[in-house]
């Protein structure tokens, strides 16, 4: 972690005092100096100008800031490194610079992770465009598929845990995010089981307590209608499950044959029904 | 077997309540308890219908009643025949004749077997088709809503 003093001039090296405050853990006056290094000619060039910069804002983000979210330390840094990396023709600090932006890319995804519950899963999915955006910074071509399925299956379990479906009442918003936040995780992947099982469910859940949160002295009309909505959440969720059905690797057979009977059963479709019913006596779990 | 929430029961029960309202019984059925009854094996419909046990419909307090065989019925405002007991409704048609009961079935075609509303399934929804002429055989008079609101009429 340490870096030994570099002969930048014979003359005043803001970069070597910077360092010898920050060794004291004297963060303000390390910074006062390392960005007076940015203003000298002499240094403002030097990729290990730019490499102490980005250490010693590293470390006043660990000290000082890594509770905060919008830490201005942690932007810093990265984009000192990132300086580094492209002023470094030597490749003297590169390798080193690699490893730190990827400590602060982690952060990003701790700090995430910690946000995916009901109440602050709204921040989650832009500290996860902020961790792969830096950890882009470090390999350009790094493919995130597998953890972005990961994140949205998980934030859209979240977002679900939101929507009442019984009395809907302004949480409608959280039904359409989780079904945007799974459909994202359809788009990277459609034959993603869970993503079309979620969807399935959220859609049959809210088909369901369409119906059985009226009142017992509802108008025929309105009965008419709420069964008219309930009829094309069904509908909507049928595909899914038909999807996840034929995948059947996110849940046991009888589980996912019992989800689509349920489906079948409540759309009135009695011969479908039965036929999967014959199945499901046939299944050995 | 059904381990799933019945929407379908729930809506069927629904419905029946609302015929409450919108169909007219005789004059001197318009006193006393107003019975529903259940014909056929005591499941989720019976289950729906019965929260309405002690609802009023006029100035008349609703009972729900369920009988096993038709041989137990008695006299109803209402009389609900389940599928597995619809073979029974021609007989319980000719047994209520112009006793004001407003006989429900759910099997096709059993509006030419005398019943007055008989449930069916049209574009995955529960709806129902009437007969006017059965009603009035029932002396009943089916509301102007009621009869608009039907997937058939005849």
């Amino acid at each position: 972690m340490l870096f030994g003093f570099q002969a930048l001039n014979a003359q005043v090296s803001y970069t070597n005092k910077a360092i010898l405050f920050y060794q004291e853990n004297q963060y303000d006056k390390a910074l006062t100096y390392i960005d007076s290094a940015l203003v000298n000619p002499k240094e403002k060039d030097e990729p290990y100008t730019w490499y102490v910069r980005g250490m010693i804002y590293k470390d006043h983000f660990k000290q000082k800031e890594s509770t905060m979210p919008e830490s201005n330390s942690r932007v810093k840094s990265i984009e000192s490194f990132k300086k580094c990396i492209e002023l470094d023709a030597k490749n003297e600090h590169t390798s080193n610079s690699k490893v730190n932006i990827k400590f602060l890319a982690g952060s990003y995804y701790n700090e995430m992770v910690k946000n995916l519950d009901t109440v602050n899963y709204e921040k989650a999915e832009p500290l996860y465009e902020k961790y792969k955006q830096t950890m882009r910074l470090v390999d350009p071509k790094m493919d995130f598929t597998k953890n972005d399925k990961e994140v949205y299956l998980f934030l859209g379990a979240q977002i679900s845990r939101k929507f009442n479906f019984k009395r809907e009442n302004g949480t409608q918003k959280y039904f359409d995010m989780a079904i945007n936040v799974f459909n994202k995780v359809i788009s990277l992947d459609s034959n993603d089981c869970n993503a079309h099982y979620q969807i399935a469910q959220l859609y049959y859940n809210y088909g369901v307590e369409t119906i059985l949160s009226l009142e017992d002295t509802t108008p025929l009309e309105e009965v008419i209608k709420a069964q008219d909505k309930c009829v094309a959440l069904f509908q909507k969720s049928l595909p899914h499950m038909k999807k996840a059905y034929q995948l059947a690797n996110c849940k046991s057979k009888k589980e996912l044959v019992r989800a689509l009977m349920g489906i079948y059963y409540q759309l009135n479709e009695m011969d479908k029904y039965n036929d999967l019913n014959t199945q499901l006596q046939l299944i050995k779990e | 077997m059904q381990t799933q929430p019945d929407v379908n029961s729930r809506v069927k029960a629904l419905y029946v309540f609302n015929f409450t309202n919108m169909v007219e019984w005789p004059s001197d059925l318009k006193k006393g308890t107003f019975n529903i009854g259940v014909l056929g094996e005591s499941n989720n419909l019976f289950t729906e219908l019965s929260k309405y046990n002690s609802k009023s419909v006029g100035s008349q307090t609703i009972k729900v009643n369920h009988f096993a065989e038709s041989a137990s019925v008695t006299q109803c405002h209402i009389l609900y025949v389940t599928k597995e007991q619809s073979d029974k409704t021609a007989a319980l048609v000719k047994k209520f004749k112009s006793k004001g009961t407003l006989i429900i079935s759910e099997k096709e075609g059993a509006l030419k077997e005398g019943a007055i509303i008989n449930f069916v399934i049209r574009n995955n929804r529960q709806s129902y088709e009437l007969s006017k002429t059965n009603a009035v055989k029932h002396k009943l008079i089916i509301g102007k809503q009621l009869t608009e609101l039907a997937a058939k009429v005849e």
